[in-house]
């Protein structure tokens, strides 16, 4: 148990020490790569060294004494009485051990027993035959589950409680801005307008501290790559691209499993022993290529292999006996079996499980809104191509009436509410403007974009939105309710309408379209063509 | 007000340090620095007349030692006290004829700290 005078210290200690153990792993990975780059080595003995201290300060003993053990045969392989390739597999467990050890300590647990991991280390320098064990008891379970992302430096729960009082006041603000509309005080007006700026910024910058860089999923691959090509005797590569891409946490986890899972079944089921592809004119390492890019709406990251490819055949042929497909299937539908249960693993292993996994993977990626597809040549490889949408699935939005339909309008891109009477936007050509500010903005009447039915009214709820600097008024019928939905993506005849980018799922279980509000800007400034300004 | 530097790599550490200096009667000024850049211009801005310094401190440049012969040359007058892990002797023998004024080992025992310290600037 840790000295109570220092727990105040505790969440500086927890950061420092998995950074600690993140640059130990890193350090270790390429150096064994490169033994000749005695600066990764250097790194390696000091971030032991100073985590052994901290650990100490924080009286964390086991951590504290682990550390030892691993310098102690950092010691000896500096002064060469012992060879990497002999500890590697050892040292790599310890930081394992390590990271538990941190797990346990941050929920608030006793530390775990070191004595096991630390006589295993010490036997190593006893230069006692190491067999492969069974690992067992204590260490068994701590070094399988992996771990999920649960905190950048920011604990995520307190950035969603973040987001969510955002939320809340964007909606307290428009029942404001509804209020002073009817009250027309101009103090009251211009305090309600400020309000509404900071909380706009305020929400614009909790949304970017929520972005996570993909590259914090893909910094456990090269490790589990290394691990499991070690332990089925294969040689493998894996390069990683784009890795500065950033996503909503919320869709981390996700992807991540699914990753994961993609990658191990490379390296289990596509990727030959270094025999086998020297038989075949390949190189003796395989190489296993994760690449992640974006577009505006989306990321699009790639697992490809150069293994030995699906075999068409054999899917085709249990495809077919399972009923999945028919004898006239194209090569794509007999691929695309592989995501319906279809496995044409030739032994079942405990280390990536049935061909159930890929169903999985497919609903995981369904589930986030994005899709995946597969790719595979026989002989040259294989390559899963996923679609990530990024915007998020969950979103809060304005309820309209337009004509008798009803509309959904995301409320983070709601700049106000107003309300103009028919007079003052009568006088502006064709109801294609109305004020605003010191000038005016163009005016979209959604019942007539719709073609809906539509009757004139003497005064019309107005909700203006923003591109940018850009404003555009949107005339609805009515406001309705706002309410927190779950966004699913359009189905192909909707999508190709343009102006929803989706449809929310209300708790009836009914769905209503989403105003797409970028490309009603389009429409917008088509119609303003009299050259009316968009005023900030 | 008596200045002291707190000179170590990592963030924990100097955290730690300073909640304990905030015992320290009468009270002291507490910097802190974490590379010899770092230290080169606090020891210019402060002028502290003791330092705290870690001996494992490494910058990937300049060492803990480093730093202790830079600072006995060019401040003579600033106290320095080395922070050690246990079983440095050889090196905390050199940092003493160097011109340290004693070592406190890690883990830290937070009244002997603030004797050593008190000590130090009286």
């Amino acid at each position: 148990m840790a000295d109570n005078y220092f727990e105040k210290h505790k969440d500086v200690f927890l950061n420092e020490a998995k950074a600690h153990i993140d640059r130990m792993n890193s350090s270790l990975l390429g150096f064994e790569k490169n033994p000749a780059d005695d600066k990764l080595f250097h790194e390696l003995f000091r971030s032991t060294h100073t985590l052994k201290g901290i650990a100490a300060t924080m009286n964390y003993v086991e951590m504290s004494q682990l550390c030892h053990a691993v310098e102690d045969v950092l010691e000896a392989l500096r002064g060469k009485r012992i060879g990497l390739a002999n500890v590697a597999d050892r040292l790599f467990e310890s930081f394992d051990f390590m990271s538990s050890d941190l797990k346990a300590i941050t929920g608030d647990d006793q530390e775990i027993n070191a004595a096991q991991m630390i006589d295993r280390l010490d036997r190593l320098l006893k230069s006692e035959e190491w067999k492969e064990e069974e690992e067992s008891g204590v260490l068994a379970q701590h070094l399988q589950k992996p771990e999920k992302l649960k905190s950048i430096e920011v604990n995520i729960e307190r950035l969603d409680g973040l987001m969510k009082i955002s939320e809340e006041l964007l909606i307290s603000r428009i029942k404001l801005e509804l209020l002073r509309e009817a009250i027309n005080n101009p103090e009251l007006t211009a305090a309600v307008d400020t309000l509404g700026r900071h909380i706009t910024n305020m929400q614009y910058n909790i949304m970017q501290v929520r972005l996570v860089p993909i590259g914090f999923i893909f910094n456990r691959f090269p490790r589990m790559v290394r691990d499991l090509a070690k332990r089925q005797n294969k040689q493998v590569d894996l390069e990683i691209e784009g890795g500065a891409i950033e996503l909503d946490r919320s869709l981390i986890d996700d992807l991540g499993e699914s990753l994961m899972h993609l990658i191990r079944n490379a390296i289990d089921h596509g990727i030959e022993d270094p025999e086998e592809r020297v038989k075949h004119g390949k190189n003796k390492t395989a190489t296993i290529r994760l690449i992640a890019k974006r577009t505006k709406e989306h990321a699009l990251i790639e697992v490809s292999d150069d293994g030995e490819g699906l075999d068409l055949e054999a899917i085709q042929n249990m495809a077919i006996k399972q009923k999945l497909i028919s004898s006239g299937a194209s090569r794509q539908e007999i691929l695309n079996c592989i995501f319906r249960g279809i496995s044409t693993t030739k032994d079942v292993s405990d280390i990536s499980g049935r061909g159930m996994g890929l169903s999985i993977v497919k609903q995981q990626i369904d589930s986030i809104g994005g899709n995946i597809q597969v790719e595979s040549e026989e002989g040259r490889g294989t390559r899963f191509r996923l679609t990530i949408p990024l915007t998020l699935a969950v979103i809060n939005v304005l309820f309209v009436n337009v004509g008798e339909q009803i509309y959904a309008i995301p409320i983070n891109q709601i700049d106000r509410l107003l309300t103009v009477t028919d007079e003052e936007i009568k006088g502006m050509i064709d109801y294609n403007a109305i004020p605003y500010g010191d000038s005016s903005i163009p005016l979209t009447h959604l019942a007539e974009l719709f073609l809906l039915p539509t009757e004139r009214l003497s005064s019309y709820p107005i909700v203006v939105v923003r591109r940018g600097e850009e404003r555009l008024g949107l005339l609805v019928d009515r406001l309705l309710s706002t309410q927190e939905v779950v966004i699913k993506p359009l189905t192909r005849i909707v999508r190709e309408s343009k102006y929803f980018s989706g449809s929310a799922l209300i708790g009836s279980g009914d769905m209503v379209l989403i105003l797409d509000v970028d490309h009603l800007f389009l429409t917008g400034r088509f119609k303003n063509e009299w050259g009316y300004t968009n005023a900030v | 007000m008596n200045k002291v530097l707190i000179i170590d790599d990592s963030g924990f550490m100097r955290s730690v340090l300073k909640d304990i200096l905030s015992g320290c009667t009468p009270p002291v000024e507490v910097h802190e620095a974490h590379n010899m850049e770092t230290v080169r211009q606090q020891l210019k801005k402060v002028q502290p007349s003791l330092v705290l310094l870690d001996i494992v401190m490494d910058d990937n440049e300049h060492e803990g030692v480093d730093i202790l012969k830079e600072i006995k040359d060019l401040y003579p007058g600033t106290k320095v006290i080395m922070l050690s892990s246990v079983g440095q002797v050889a090196v905390i023998e050199e940092c003493i004829k160097l011109g340290a004024v004693c070592y406190i080992e890690k883990p830290f025992d937070k009244s002997k700290v603030l004797d050593q310290v008190n000590k130090c600037l009286a």
